[in-house]
This record gives structure tokens, C-alpha cells and sequence, in this order.
């Protein structure tokens, strides 16, 4: 380390949890900026790339809560590109898990209710069922709109929107209305028994597994 | 007759069927025939790398194992389900490259979950010997574009477009084995074979903003906008994808816009494969287009109705 850590008592520091996770390069950042000249959606994000680098190599953990790490599309352009070969786009992966772990407050709770409602449905049915995907992650964020006080008749006037454009997909055979079924739908239920999706969100443990044999597959939330 | 294994994906079997049926009469075409791994399940494509390193891999994997029992060569046609699984052949717990990182990867989710720990080594192994092959690459080697030119019945003459790769056919190289990352060829080089006029411009492999679309949908319209507007400044009549979610963000996304400047039919490279070998069904999957693309197909006197 080459300055102490944020004092944070019974955790570990940011720097550390991402330096034990494989991001050493991390610390040849020189600020040269062509992750943040090339990065595609700079401009809907609060941290550039490059500050988010430098904020993680401060320790500063205010990172975990922007914007940034969830508008990041996962494009590769900033670790294609780094002089320094430092892998940008992982340390977002990262922060993401990292600040979910904490339980931090999301810069962008609809993103990250998306990656939820994906993951849960993997884990439901082995594969992405998008039109049951799409509702759960709908009506969640429908719901997280309401309790801030957004007007139910703006929300009414998206939800028309989204069931107009629904309709079009369907109309031309885009959706399909049934979840596929796979055999092995039990093994990849255990895969997708991660930390990072919501209890109401998990996919369910079958009851005709052995105790423990469920036990190991979950895994210990933070 | 070659065997080759195929790995729809998700899309493939949902919002993106006229993509996999345009493959199949393509492949059928040529005497290759796809064997769809058994029991195939999610990659994870761009969500589960987000929240979890190990599910990432591991939902990957499983379909690498499935593929030994296919064959040497798997057919891969879907954007995000080939960097998955070329990052997952390389990132694997007993990979060269990343055991030890993928198993510090979990610090906090816990490692000793019991799982791949059971599995035999070797199933590890095997799992990058088998080459997965991106549509692009596969049919863009000699010897398959000499195969599709013998074949082709109704070449595309005059029939403008821009090719998009978008991000995950090429990045990160050091996982998929771009070789030209930044500007990649291997589209430009079948549309060519198919007689088409191959646009050049700078925006081949720039961002769609993938899955965004649906939590950010005002992101992914921007990103869109740019990339339409440069494909009309680049004089292309319509874009040529291979990606289910560029297809679907751009196809969409001018069904939004309120551009002066016309709309651009979005194409897989498969269903234009399949228009010049004369196969499949061109009605069923122009049908499922948000963009007619029969307009200008019609005025290029490649479809009538």
C-alpha cells in the first residue's frame, strides 16, 4: 500500500478488497484519459473512467454509489485500449459486486434491478425467459417510482409505451410467450444462488434436494 | 457433410428466431450440419458478469463441456455468447490463464461452495480445446467464401450496406482473438463475396449500448441515433449485423427517433446470405423486421412480393 487506507473499522478498505481481487495493474494508471476519451457513454455518467481509476487507487469509496458504474455497458473500448494494460472494464464488474456486497445505495437502482431480474430468470428456468423477465423487472421498478413520488399517471403514460412496443414485438413473432425447458434447470438454480440477487428475487431452493447438498450451493450472503 | 456444434443462445430461440432460422437455411445450403448442443443453458450474457465473477464462468463452462460431445468446432452466432464463452475458455478455474484470478475473484461471495471443485480436471481441459467460432469468422475463411460464391444463385448487386460488428464480436482481444480489433474485416469480406457495396466507415465496432436498453432506453437511443446518422453519411442503404442486441437496438430505436433522414433497414449477415443462396423463408423473417427492410429490397429488385 502506498498510502494508509480510509479508516474503515471491521471492513475492508476498497483499494484492498480490489487489489485481493486481481486489479494490480491497477496502481500503473498515469492518467493519460483514453478510457475516458474512447468510453461510449461518458456522457451519461458522473465519474469518468479515469476518475473512477483514480478514486479506487485513493480509496475513496463514494464510487461505489455513482452512476458510472452501472451506465458502463461492459463495451471493452477502455481495456482494449489502456497503454497500461490496467483491465478498466473488470474494475467496474467490481465495483458493482463490491457495492452491492456493501448494500450501498445504487446511482442506478433500474440497472441494477435489470442484472437482477436477469440473473433470477436464468436461475428460474436455465434459460432468459424475456417476457417473464421483463415484467418482474417492470413492475419492480414501478413500484421503487411510486414510493419516491413519482405521479402514477406519468408512470401510466411509460407503462402504455412499453406495452405498445410489447405489442409490435409480438405482433412479429419476438417474444415468445412460454419459458423454454431444460433438464439440467436444478444445476444452473444452484449456480445463480449468488449473494448479489435480492431474497424476493432468488430463484427458490427445491425442496427434493438434500439439506445439504443445498446448503453448499448457496452461498453465504455479506 | 461437416458436423459442426451450435450454440443458439437465448435470443437466438426469442427475439432473434429470424436469426437462427437464416443460419439454418444457410448451413443447410452449404452441407454443414449444426448439432445443437444438448440441453444448452444461458451464458449470462451481460448481466451475470456484473454481479457475480464465478456464476459468469461457471454458466459459461457448462456449455463448453456440452460442446466436446459435438465435435471440435462450435458455431457461436450470438455477440454475447461468444465473448461469454471465450472468456470462460480462458478465465476457467484450472484455465492457464485465470484459475487463480477467478478463484480471488469471490473474496466475498465465498469459494467453498463445493462446486467445480467435484468436477474432473479434465473436463476443464477439453473445454478449450474445442473452437468457438463467431458467424463472421466461421464463414469468412476461404475456403467457405469459395463455397458460398459457388452457391450463390442471386448475388446482392448494387445493394449498399454498413457493416457493424459492434463491441463483443472483437472485444477484448486478448479473449476472442481479434486480430484487428479496431477495425475488423471479416463481415466486409462476405458482404463483398456477396456481391454488395461494403460502406466504409468509423463506427464498425463503436457501442449500440447493449442491454441498457432496457433500463436505460435513453442511453441506447443516443449511441443508435449516432450510429444510424453515420451509416447515412457513409451512404449505406441499410447495416449489416451479427449480434441479436445490435440488431434489436438499432432496429428499435429508429422506430423512436423522429430523424428527418430516412430509416435504415437492419439486416443479419445470415438473412443476406440466405436472399443471395436463395433459401429460407425471406416473407417469415422480413416479417419480424421493426424496419421493413421490403421496400428496399424490392427497389433493388432482390424480392418481390
Amino acid at each position: 500500500m502506498f498510502c494508509s487506507d480510509r479508516a474503515v473499522v471491521g471492513e475492508k478498505s476498497l483499494r484492498a478488497a480490489v487489489m485481493e481481487r486481481g486489479l494490480p495493474e491497477l496502481w500503473r494508471c498515469y492518467q493519460c484519459r483514453k478510457c475516458t476519451n474512447g468510453c461510449p457513454l461518458t456522457f451519461g455518467m458522473d465519474w469518468m473512467p479515469h476518475q473512477v481509476v483514480r478514486a479506487v487507487q485513493l480509496g475513496w469509496e463514494e464510487v461505489l454509489g455513482s452512476k458510472t458504474i452501472w451506465v458502463c455497458a461492459a463495451c471493452q473500448t477502455c481495456s482494449t485500449r489502456c497503454p497500461n494494460d490496467i483491465d478498466i472494464a473488470r474494475l467496474m464488474d467490481l465495483l458493482r459486486q463490491e457495492s452491492l456486497v456493501r448494500q450501498v445505495r445504487p446511482g442506478q437502482p433500474d440497472v441494477v434491478g435489470f442484472h437482477r431480474a436477469f440473473v433470477g430468470s436464468v436461475g428460474r428456468h436455465g434459460r432468459v425467459f424475456e417476457l417473464g423477465m421483463l415484467a418482474r423487472y417492470k413492475s419492480a421498478a414501478l413500484f421503487r417510482e411510486l414510493r419516491q413520488g413519482v405521479r402514477l399517471k406519468d408512470l401510466l403514460g411509460r407503462l402504455w409505451e412499453d406495452v405498445r412496443l410489447g405489442w409490435a414485438m409480438f405482433r412479429r413473432g419476438r417474444l415468445r410467450l412460454w419459458p423454454a425447458r431444460i433438464r439440467a434447470k436444478q444445476e444452473i438454480r444452484q449456480m445463480a444462488r449468488i449473494a448479489s440477487v435480492a431474497p424476493e428475487e432468488q430463484p427458490s431452493a427445491d425442496p427434493s434436494l438434500p439439506a445439504a447438498q443445498a446448503q453448499s450451493g448457496g452461498r453465504p450472503s455479506a | 457433410m461437416i458436423q459442426v456444434g451450435y450454440y443458439p443462445g437465448c435470443a437466438l430461440h426469442g427475439t432473434a428466431a429470424e436469426y437462427d432460422e437464416t443460419l439454418r437455411a444457410v448451413c443447410q445450403a452449404l452441407d454443414i450440419h449444426l448439432a445443437e448442443l444438448e440441453d444448452w443453458n444461458c451464458c449470462g450474457a451481460s448481466s451475470a458478469h456484473c454481479l457475480d465473477d464465478r456464476l459468469a464462468v461457471e454458466l459459461a463452462e457448462r456449455n463448453l463441456r456440452l460442446a466436446e460431445q459435438t465435435g471440435p468446432e462450435l458455431l457461436v452466432p450470438c455477440a454475447a455468447c461468444f465473448q461469454r464463452l471465450k472468456y470462460a475458455q480462458k478465465h476457467g478455474p484450472t484455465s492457464r490463464l485465470g484459475g487463480a484470478r477467478a478463484d480471488a475473484g469471490n473474496g466475498h461471495s465465498g469459494s467453498a461452495t463445493g462446486r467445480g471443485d467435484s468436477q474432473a480436471p479434465d473436463a476443464h481441459r477439453a473445454t478449450e480445446a474445442v473452437a468457438v467460432w463467431h458467424v463472421n469468422e466461421f464463414f469468412s475463411r476461404p475456403e467457405w467464401l469459395a463455397r458460398l460464391q459457388e452457391r450463390m444463385c442471386r448475388p446482392l448487386q448494387g445493394l449498399a450496406g454498413a457493416p457493424y460488428y459492434g463491441c463483443l464480436t472483437q472485444r477484448q482481444p486478448k479473449w476472442t482473438d481479434a486480430l484487428q480489433p479496431e477495425w475488423p474485416t471479416s463481415m466486409d469480406c462476405l458482404m463483398e463475396a456477396l456481391g454488395m457495396v461494403v460502406c466504409r466507415w468509423s463506427y464498425k465496432t463503436d457501442c449500440c449500448g447493449g442491454s441498457l436498453e432496457v433500463a436505460r432506453p435513453d442511453l441506447v437511443q443516443h449511441l443508435c441515433d449516432r450510429l444510424v446518422q453515420a451509416a447515412h453519411e457513409a451512404s449505406a442503404e441499410c447495416l449489416v449485423t451479427a449480434c441479436p442486441m445490435c440488431q434489436a437496438n438499432l432496429d428499435i430505436s429508429q422506430t423512436q427517433a423522429a430523424s428527418a433522414v430516412g430509416k435504415l433497414p437492419v439486416f443479419y449477415i445470415t438473412e443476406l446470405m440466405a436472399l443471395a443462396l436463395g433459401v429460407g423463408r425471406p416473407e417469415r423473417w422480413q416479417r419480424r423486421h421493426m424496419i421493413d427492410p421490403r421496400p428496399l429490397l424490392e427497389q433493388k429488385g432482390l424480392w418481390q412480393a
